[in-house]
């Protein structure tokens, strides 16, 4: 990945693109690149949407080799929903296919002076740009059937719906996955937005003719990627569970442990539960000819994501993971998996992130705009979203603007943007990584679920504030690095499980690029890429006040275990002290 | 005494007509342990089960009282 193509939207007579060589940002990748360039180019105080923001996409360093589930892409920009920065992970093929074109990052700039909406297509021959104003107000299952009829469907596409256009908060950026569907979105804190205020509706990513990135020794890239691939296999979760039932099999486990936030964070356990599970999701998928064992990148062994079918058979969407039904389903009172699978379609047409579009409905019940369990209102509310209507305006700008104009008190969101399924008062360890996460709640920043809840990665109590600020430093740390590599971040499972399969992964990235790295190497970067992050966001006026849960969660028992979240403000503040 | 039992995912095909999530009533001693479940319901107690009692993190070596409830769980993950 020698190369870094800079595209100025607002330039003089139309978008100009750029070539340079990494120069100073060398030897980085994925979230680790995507931070670096923000870090260093974007002024913090600028608004998220205007000239002065970069959209910056990356492959992470082992994304584009035969190395087994290194396709995540990480889409970098300030955040328009948190107002710092922000590093959303994505998988589909944009990764592989971007990287393999020899692309360490695409950097879009600028503000474009006219209304018009643009394509980029790259291939090896280079980057075309061109305006085409009959894409806009397209959902993205429209878009890339309209696109597929110019590229084909051998591309990756990386798109925005509606919401991008309207430049909405929630608005995400979607990949097309192995089957070329708009499935797999970089969907937290609104990097959507920022590519509709680029004035780009597609990316369009041809490798046709370019052969995998070639390892600086390759027969020691293939000897630990064997041992990569054996680890991940041999491990229960990431060689069997996932693959059986996808991500949703957390919803029973969350619900048993009292931890699955149901009715807008009101309880702990949801009554429908076992009707919107991923043992129910899986079965129902194998009925009606779908899908529950699929990869959403080429290269993926784990395969946790699947192909969900109407009651006719018929595709409509990917297999909803365990995020989205619980913030479609539990948290807004919704048991049906098929309204829950129909909000999972709309939102990934329309182009909005799954998990603060169900926040959000859920607040507006909690508002009294619908009742709790109302399918049929939540779909309405999301299809106001793609319409633009006030409403839907309202609604597609998260759950916290929502909150203030409807006037609740009790939304769950740390820095605006809003938590995922997980309630910190019964996971602890999460509550504390949702807290200090430079990128706002977010559970994928240090997934301390793992230890509190699932046994992976030694075992600390889930109800207890013992333990968990040294757990989730050790996981954001750990993440950072992951996220830098392209490795899909399940791999986390086997790494924290099994020492040989961490020693694989570091024998990778050495074989791959000449390097001598150990563990603790592996650790510098995680620890680099926060402190770039946070320096960011301190610069952008956040302080130690914004690493705060919401008053509730301190204030209110959570049934059934009447527990509040117990980690003190004073221990918060020491997650980045190391 | 009596418990209340459930298995969820794949440990249903350990147990004859058993439903994931869906909990039966066992009768077992008095201070009977979760591995004792576990031998007694012929559940491999050497795989690397999540065991949840009454919501609560618990062990295989766990005592258990009337009234619990004990769930199973196979390894899992997801996110």
């Amino acid at each position: 990945m020698e190369k870094i193509l800079r595209v100025d939207m607002g330039a003089e007579g139309g978008p100009k693109t750029t070539l340079v060589p990494p120069g100073e940002y060398a030897g980085l990748g994925g979230r680790a690149l995507t931070s670096a360039i923000v870090s260093k180019e974007v002024p913090p105080l600028c608004h998220a949407l205007g000239e002065e923001n970069k959209l910056v996409i990356a492959p992470g360093l082992l994304s584009g080799t035969i190395a087994a589930n290194s396709g995540r892409l990480s889409v970098g920009c300030k955040s328009p929903l948190t107002g710092g920065i922000k590093e959303s992970n994505a998988g589909g093929m944009a990764s592989q296919t971007l990287a393999k074109l020899g692309y360490a990052a695409i950097v879009l700039e600028g503000k474009p002076k006219t209304d018009n909406l643009y394509t980029i297509f790259v291939n090896k021959g280079g980057v075309k740009i061109e305006s085409d104003n009959t894409l806009k107000g397209l959902g993205n299952y429209a878009l890339i059937e309209k696109l597929k009829a110019k590229y084909g469907d051998k591309v990756s596409y990386m798109s925005i719906g509606p919401a991008g256009e309207m430049k909405l908060a929630a608005a995400s950026i979607a990949c097309t996955d192995m089957e070329c569907r708009p499935t797999r979105h970089a969907g937290r804190g609104g990097t959507g937005a920022v590519m509709g205020s680029k004035g780009v509706k597609a990316i369009i990513l041809d490798d046709t003719g370019v052969s995998m990135r070639p390892p600086k020794d390759a027969e020691k890239f293939k000897e630990a990627n064997k041992r990569w691939v054996d680890g991940l296999k041999k491990h229960p979760v990431t060689g069997e569970g996932l693959a059986a039932y996808g991500t949703n099999v957390l919803t029973n486990i969350l619900n048993e442990a009292g931890g699955y936030p149901t009715h807008n964070f009101m309880w702990g356990r949801f009554e429908g539960h076992t009707k919107i599970s991923g043992e129910t999701e899986a079965a129902l998928e194998k009925e009606r000819g779908g899908n529950p064992t699929h990869g959403c990148h080429r290269g993926c062994v784990m395969r946790c994501s699947g192909i969900y079918n109407d009651k006719y058979g018929n595709y409509l969407t990917k297999q909803p993971e365990y995020e989205t039904v619980w913030a479609h389903g539990g948290n807004c009172g919704i048991d049906d998996l098929d309204t829950i699978a129909m909000l999972d379609r709309l939102d990934d047409d329309y182009g909005v992130d799954t998990i603060e579009m169900g926040a959000t409905i859920g607040v507006a019940m909690e508002a009294g705009l619908a009742k709790f369990g109302d399918g049929e209102a939540a779909i309405n509310f999301v299809k106001q979203v793609g319409k633009g209507t006030n409403l839907g305006r309202i609604l597609g700008s998260g759950a916290a603007v929502t909150g203030k104009v409807f006037g609740v008190e009790r939304v769950p969101v740390v820095k605006n943007q809003a938590m995922p399924a997980y309630d910190p008062r019964a996971v602890q360890g999460i509550g504390v990584t949702y807290a200090t996460s430079p990128m706002g709640a977010d559970h994928t920043a240090g997934y301390a679920v793992g230890s509190n809840i699932l046994g992976i990665g030694g075992k600390t109590d889930a109800l207890s504030p013992e333990g968990q600020v040294d757990l989730s430093r050790n996981l954001q740390i750990a993440t950072a690095a992951v996220d830098s590599t392209g490795m899909c971040l399940f791999i986390a499972f086997a790494v924290l499980d099994q020492p040989e399969t961490f020693q694989a992964l570091i024998d990778m990235i050495n074989a791959f690029y000449g390097l001598n790295l150990n563990g603790d190497d592996v650790a510098a970067l995680g620890k680099s890429v926060l402190k770039n992050e946070r320096e960011f966001n301190i610069k952008a006026g956040f302080t130690s006040a914004h690493d705060r849960l919401p008053g509730f969660f301190s204030r209110d028992a959570l049934p059934p275990h009447n527990i509040k979240f117990k980690v003190t403000d004073a221990e918060l503040d020491q997650v980045f002290n190391w | 005494m009596k418990i209340e039992f459930v298995l969820y995912a794949s440990l249903t095909q350990f147990v004859s007509g058993s439903v994931a999530g869906k909990p039966i009533t066992l009768e077992i001693p008095d201070k009977a342990t979760v591995n004792h479940v576990l031998h007694m319901m012929a559940i491999p107690s050497d795989m690397a089960l999540i065991l949840l009692i009454n919501g609560r993190s618990g062990t295989k070596e766990h005592e258990l009282s009337e009234g619990d409830r004990l769930a199973i769980f196979p390894p899992i993950a997801g996110g």
